[in-house]
């Protein structure tokens, strides 16, 4: 089996990167025939998309520690081949600089200027900097490092000089390339200047005849995004202008009559046509659109790296919504970054009833990070409420209102209540200013975005989503998807985003409105479970509203955010006749935070939250949270109606001293919560150090004390360990230790490893004895490493391989011998990769293999005559592991550009070799011995969807 | 390219080392069964309600291809939280041993002062709170905890039963089991769905008999088979299909109650009452639990049993702790049927 696997997944490999081979190749001989045919060069320039060789530091230069620059224009072929090389200027002369600059050219890809589809010989100008980074970097490669701290100290003696003299952003330095914490990734790869930089403009001369002003706007064909630092120039002119970060461009004193007007920007194809310019008093904006080459439709990500971080831990949009097998929704997706875990399918929800005898407390199992314990979400800076679907979280939020997410493990002081880990959800503010309408039906969902100004300075976008996939199945008859778990409900998710930007004040405000429902009527003859038999069900209904008003004083070097977030969700579970619970969450969160520098490299930062949550809770019938005792529908004594309600709050402050260096990034300080519900007063000191020794490379280490919230229903009185027993229950607390270093290779490839220890204090067990239920006496501790290889899109190719190796042992008590526990999960790997095969053709690939979970043999049974319903004992908890999931996802895009708007279909191949694993123990079948029945992963399915942008 | 190739390269590399290397959880096969060899239907007292010096009948209705083989051990439990305490006795003081009549199917027991003085020991445990934090009140009454563990070497099943025991005047049974009057054979029917095919009903030598252990209620279960001929399920690359040419029988066994008093029935398996329902069937000696569908008044087993024994059993629980099973044996000798 493992033989067969292993084969199947590199014949995979093999098969993709031969496809990325040959997609690489033109193939089109009439296209090359007709591109040919043209020998003259076109005053259109090429893309540079990729650079294949490293830029040598020639040895004089080296030997006497001397910087140059070379200027150089390269003519390129029809084909995109570098044709000829000229020295423009070498400065200083006498080093070699020229020499290795060509050779480090001759190793460059274009794509070449096209009008009308047919491409065009054409050349650039380029400057090629030797750098007093490449420099050190040599230095220190050979071993000189005596030698290379003094020539750092001269240069950074030169450089704070001047550095003080400039202005600063509100982040000093940090927010500019050069930094070298920043990575200086654009110097690492010291591509022309044209890239990064903006060209220099010039209007129109003064000319005889009629003249008007001219006023322009550069979009991306298709999407509607506006495209900044174009250059906008006009055939037979020396005239040229940039776009601004509207996408805006003005010209003036421009002669009437017919001009050809010329648009080159990298990552587009150039584009070249005629327009008539009249004279004319009123204001005409001319919309001009660029067809784009890079693979996502949008600027290299190499140039969105922010600063002190050398790789990227996030998924942006575009990444989200092209990744396969996860239907563009943003929790799917970010299971496939290192340090958050598989939550395999499970329809009871509770990790603890899906191990079958694990006894600690792990909340739902959606969103656990390394392997301990669980984490939250985050949205607009304040914790969101998930709601399960397909038994794992789903995200309310369509991902065209989403810009980024990020899974960290290891995060900031303004963020507490949380132990796990955070995933972060950002919204999409960067186009604002844009009208944006987008459509999309496929077999999960149908949804709707518009999204717009009403007023210069204010913006609103509306989203809608519905759950299509209940319709689906219903249609197909696909009855037989419930044997794989899958519970679809209907669904309805509404989305109102407010944007109001006015000087230093930028308001945000977000309100959600959810339902959704699903019951199925289950009078299966293989039910064992008989007492399940009937209407099964689950509603959920809920809204949220969140706003943050931040004002920033970058002037004078401050900044503070308010943040507020009000949220109400209602659940209702109905096992039959037998068993309902009603469960009510309130939950209101006020957080303000406040930064300031203190002086050159200081920061301080500080602020206030608090959280206070209401929560109602009804049941009749069975207990169905008995959590921590297995599988609770087993375990339950007849019960009339009972309910109780619970109210808690937390207040915390923090502050911090955050420090930024040249080499140096640290910060450190605290946060002091009060927590009503367990009368305790918990700091919770860290630390984080990031030190850069040479270009593309970070070390870090950090440490530091975080607190779980025990949730509000292990308070109730009938569920939970009651308001009196709750006073003995005490926060989770984990101490988190991680060390790793970040590398990047290139602009495109870089990589990340961190190794990790977290040591669990006062985890909530399970009781035996029902008068306690729950105690705070579990311990644990998680040890393991994430693996972050990852290529960042080019035009043609994107990759990333995410693995985590982990080992999670926990126990309830001090004196029992430590044992997995319920989130162990040894090895957690995504392989993705995406191809774009032709222009509007692309082909997205996902590979995961994921240790199974583990869980409990079962000897010793109990059959309760009264109630004619088996209970079980538990032999050596989570002794046992189901069998691995791993599963081959693919997605096939295909987009038609029409000139205002796009038009995206796209097939979804799911577990394309039609492995079924093991995922947890099915609730409706009952259990036998040793063999409990199981959940299995779905089936090899396939379903295509559409998206339109206008 | 020249990173395209690196980057894919070390993938595929780290891909087929990591499978390569990582065999814990790779193959795990988790085969289950319904099926059970040994089944424990429920326990039944008699009476199901008792006062503290009653003398109380346990019998165990259970089924195993081969009974004398099972091996039983009883014992009661004065005070258990139930099931959110896995059946514990709270103290080990509270177990009680059965002395007479272990390893046997029924036990009697008597629970008066001459043997275990249930009266007095429960008085005694009258200052103990419940999970309420209510004082346990024997005139009001309280349940203690039979526990059966029985079964085959190496697979003992533990098995709870309630009894509520009432401090109360008087001799009359504080509550009576229901009871089972009997079964009803209704007439076979055919269902035919192969014209080509000829059939005969039922064969003749087909019977419902009695066997032991079948305790009256008041009611009248049916069972009823169905002789239904479909064509024979073949494979044809990799897929099953029908093969109209070949006709076979596909038995089904239709069962229905009508019981006193007559209640309207919930498709949980609940009369409105409080009675609760199911039904089993075992073939071959496995049992195959349960086989309700549809609410308690109509049970339906489908598979094809030419010639193979189904037994079929029915339970009833009531509100009060009442137990009763009727079990009955199906000789099912198939029709002919041919073309």
């Amino acid at each position: 089996m493992r033989l067969i696997l292993t084969l199947f997944v590199c014949t995979s490999f093999c098969f993709l990167f031969t496809i990325s081979e040959l997609s690489a190749q033109p193939n089109d001989p009439k296209d090359q025939q007709q591109s040919t045919s043209s020998s003259e060069v076109s005053t259109l320039k090429p893309s540079i998309v990729a650079r294949n060789k490293t830029l040598s530091y020639p040895y004089l230069a080296y030997k006497d520690l001397v910087q140059g620059k070379v200027r150089l224009r390269l003519l390129v072929d029809v084909e995109g081949r570098l044709e000829n090389v000229v020295v423009l200027k070498s400065e200083p002369n006498g080093y070699g600089f020229a020499e290795a600059a060509k050779l480090y050219v001759s190793g460059f890809e274009f794509v070449p200027p096209q009008v009308n589809d047919i491409s065009l010989r054409s050349n650039v100008e380029i400057n090629v900097k030797f750098t007093a980074d490449m420099l050190i970097q040599k230095l220190r490669e050979q071993g000189q490092y005596d030698r290379a701290e003094r020539f750092q100290k001269r240069l950074a003696r030169a450089k704070n000089k001047s550095y003080n003299q400039a202005g600063r952003s509100m982040y000093g330095a940090d927010d500019d390339s050069t930094d070298v914490i920043g990575l200086s990734i654009h110097h690492l790869v010291d591509g022309p200047e044209g890239e990064i930089l903006k060209a220099r403009e010039k209007d129109f001369p003064p000319v005889e005849g009629l003249v008007t002003k001219l006023e322009g706007l550069i979009l991306e064909q298709g999407t509607r995004r506006r495209i900044a630092n174009a250059i906008v120039k006009f055939n037979g002119f020396d005239v040229l202008k940039n776009t601004d970060i509207e996408g805006r461009f003005q010209f003036s004193g421009v002669p009437v009559g017919r001009l050809i007007v010329l648009v080159e920007r990298p990552g587009y194809a150039s584009h070249s046509h005629e327009i008539v310019v009249e004279q004319s008093s009123s204001k005409v904006l001319r919309k001009i659109f660029l067809k784009p080459l890079s693979f996502t439709e949008r600027e290299a990500l190499g140039q969105h790296i922010p600063p002190r971080v050398s790789t990227k831990h996030h998924l942006q949009r575009d990444e989200i919504q092209a990744l396969a097998g996860v239907d563009g929704d943003a929790l799917k997706a970010a299971r496939d970054l290192p340090g958050l875990y598989r939550a395999p399918f499970d329809l009871n929800g509770p990790a603890t009833s899906r191990t079958l005898g694990a006894r600690q407390w792990g909340g739902s199992g959606e969103l656990v990070f390394r392997g301990g314990i669980e984490g939250s979400a985050y949205l607009l800076k304040t914790p969101m409420l998930t709601v399960s679907h397909l038994n794992h979280s789903r995200s309310l939020l369509p991902s065209a209102m989403l810009s980024e997410l990020s899974v960290e493990s290891d995060y900031e002081l303004e963020v507490g209540r949380v132990g796990g880990g955070l995933l972060n959800l950002k919204l999409d503010q960067s186009k604002q200013g844009d009208r944006q309408i987008e459509a999309e039906l496929n077999a999960f969902e149908l949804s709707g975005l518009v999204g717009g100004p009403i007023s210069s300075k204010t913006s609103i976008t509306a989203a809608l989503k519905l759950g299509t996939m209940r319709f689906f199945q219903n249609q197909a008859k696909a009855d037989e998807w419930l044997s794989y778990g899958v519970q679809v409900p209907h669904s309805q998710d509404l989305n109102l985003l407010l944007n109001h930007q006015d000087g230093a004040n930028k308001f945000t405000v977000l309100s959600t409105v959810h339902s959704s429902a699903w019951h199925e009527d289950f009078e299966s003859p293989d039910l064992i479970q008989s007492q399940l038999r009937g209407n099964i069900g689950e509603t959920q209904n809920g809204m949220s509203l969140r706003a943050e008003w931040l004002h920033e004083r970058p002037e004078q070097q401050w900044q503070n955010s308010l943040n507020i977030s009000y949220e109400l969700l209602n659940t209702q579970h109905m096992i039959a006749d037998q068993h309902s619970l009603d469960q009510s969450l309130t939950q209101i969160f006020i957080a303000d935070r406040f930064k300031l520098r203190l002086n050159s490299p200081l920061w301080l930062t500080a602020g206030i939250d608090q959280q206070m949550t209401y929560s109602y809770l009804a049941q009749e019938g069975a207990s169905l949270w008995v959590e921590g005792m297995g599988r609770s529908v087993h375990r339950h004594e007849p019960q009339e109606l009972r309910d109780d309600s619970t109210f808690l709050y937390s207040p915390s402050a923090w502050l911090g001293l955050e420090g930024r260096w040249t080499r140096i990034h640290f910060v450190l300080g605290s946060r002091l919560t009060y927590w009503s519900e367990t009368e305790e007063l918990l700091p919770e000191p860290r630390v984080s150090l990031r030190y850069t020794p040479a270009f593309g490379t970070i070390l870090k280490v950090g440490s530091g004390l975080y607190t779980q919230q025990i949730r509000p229903r292990y308070f109730d009185y009938y569920v939970g360990a009651g308001s009196q027993q709750g006073q003995t229950l005490q926060q989770a607390g984990i101490f988190s230790s991680s060390a790793g270093v970040e590398q990047r290779f290139t602009r495109e490839l870089y990589m990340d490893l961190t190794g990790f220890y977290r040591q669990l204090n006062r985890l909530l067990v399970a009781d035996t004895d029902p008068t306690v239920r729950f105690k705070s006496t579990g311990e644990g501790e998680v040890y393991g490493a994430e693996f972050l290889l990852r290529y960042d899109p080019d035009h043609r190719f994107y990759a990333w391989l995410s693995y985590s190796f982990t080992r999670a042992r926990f126990k309830d008590q001090l004196d029992d011998p430590l044992r997995r526990s319920d989130f162990d999960q040894t090895h957690n790997l995504s392989a993705v990769a995406g191809f774009k095969l032709t222009p509007t053709l692309s082909l997205n690939t996902r590979w995961r293999y994921v240790s199974g979970a583990p869980y409990s043999a079962l000897p010793n049974q109990s059959f309760d005559s009264d109630l004619a319903q088996t209970s079980f004992g538990y032999s050596e908890v989570n002794l046992l592991r189901y069998s691995a999931f791993h599963q081959l996802d693919l997605r096939l895009d295909y987009r038609w550009l029409f000139k205002d708007w796009s038009l995206l279909s796209y097939l979804q191949v799911n577990n394309a070799y039609n492995h079924q694993s093991s995922e947890s123990p099915h609730p409706l079948e009952g259990l036998n011995t040793n063999a409990p029945s199981t959940l299995r992963t779905w089936p090899f399915w396939a379903s295509i969807g559409l998206r339109a942008n206008f | 390219m020249k990173y395209l190739k690196i980057t894919s390269l070390t993938t595929l590399l780290g891909l087929c080392s990591l499978l390569m290397s990582c065999g814990e959880s790779l193959d795990l096969s988790s085969e289950y069964s319904l099926t059970q060899e040994y089944k424990v239907f429920g326990i039944r007292a008699e009476p199901p309600v008792i006062r503290p010096d009653d003398q109380v009948i346990l019998t165990a209705y259970d089924h195993h291809p081969k009974l004398k083989d099972v091996t039983y051990s009883w014992s009661i439990c004065l005070y258990s939280h139930g099931a959110t305490a896995q059946f514990e006795c709270l103290k080990d003081g509270l177990l009680l041993t059965l002395k007479e009549g272990n390893n046997k199917a029924r036990v009697v027991v008597d629970l008066s002062a001459k043997n275990y003085d249930l009266r007095a020991r429960l008085r005694a445990l009258g200052q103990d709170l419940d999970r309420e934090g209510k004082r346990r009140n024997l005139s009001e009454g309280l349940d203690i905890f039979v526990i059966l563990r029985s079964g085959t070497s190496g697979n003992l099943i533990g098995t709870i039963k309630r009894i509520k025991v009432i401090d109360q005047e008087g001799e009359e049974p504080l509550a009576r089991n229901p009871e089972l009057e009997g079964w009803t054979v209704a007439e076979s029917e055919i269902v035919n769905k192969l014209d080509a095919c000829k059939v005969k009903p039922l064969g003749p030598e087909s019977s419902l008999a009695y066997n032991e252990l079948g305790e009256v209620i008041n009611g009248t279960l049916r069972a009823s088979v169905i002789d239904e001929v479909r064509g024979k399920i073949i494979s044809v690359d990799g897929e099953e299909r029908e093969d109209t040419e070949n006709c076979v029988f596909h038995n089904q066994a239709l069962l229905s109650v009508e019981l006193e008093p007559k209640g309207d029935y919930e498709e949980s398996g609940t009369v409105q009452e409080g009675y609760t329902y199911r039904w089993y069937a075992s073939l071959d000696g496995q049992v195959l639990t349960p086989v309700t569908i549809g609410g308690p008044s109509i049970g339906r087993y489908e598979a094809n049993i030419q010639g193979r024994k189904l037994e079929l059993f029915f339970t009833v629980r009531d509100p009060n702790g009442g137990f009763t099973m009727g079990r009955q044996l199906l000789n099912l000798i198939p029709g002919i049927a041919d073309r």
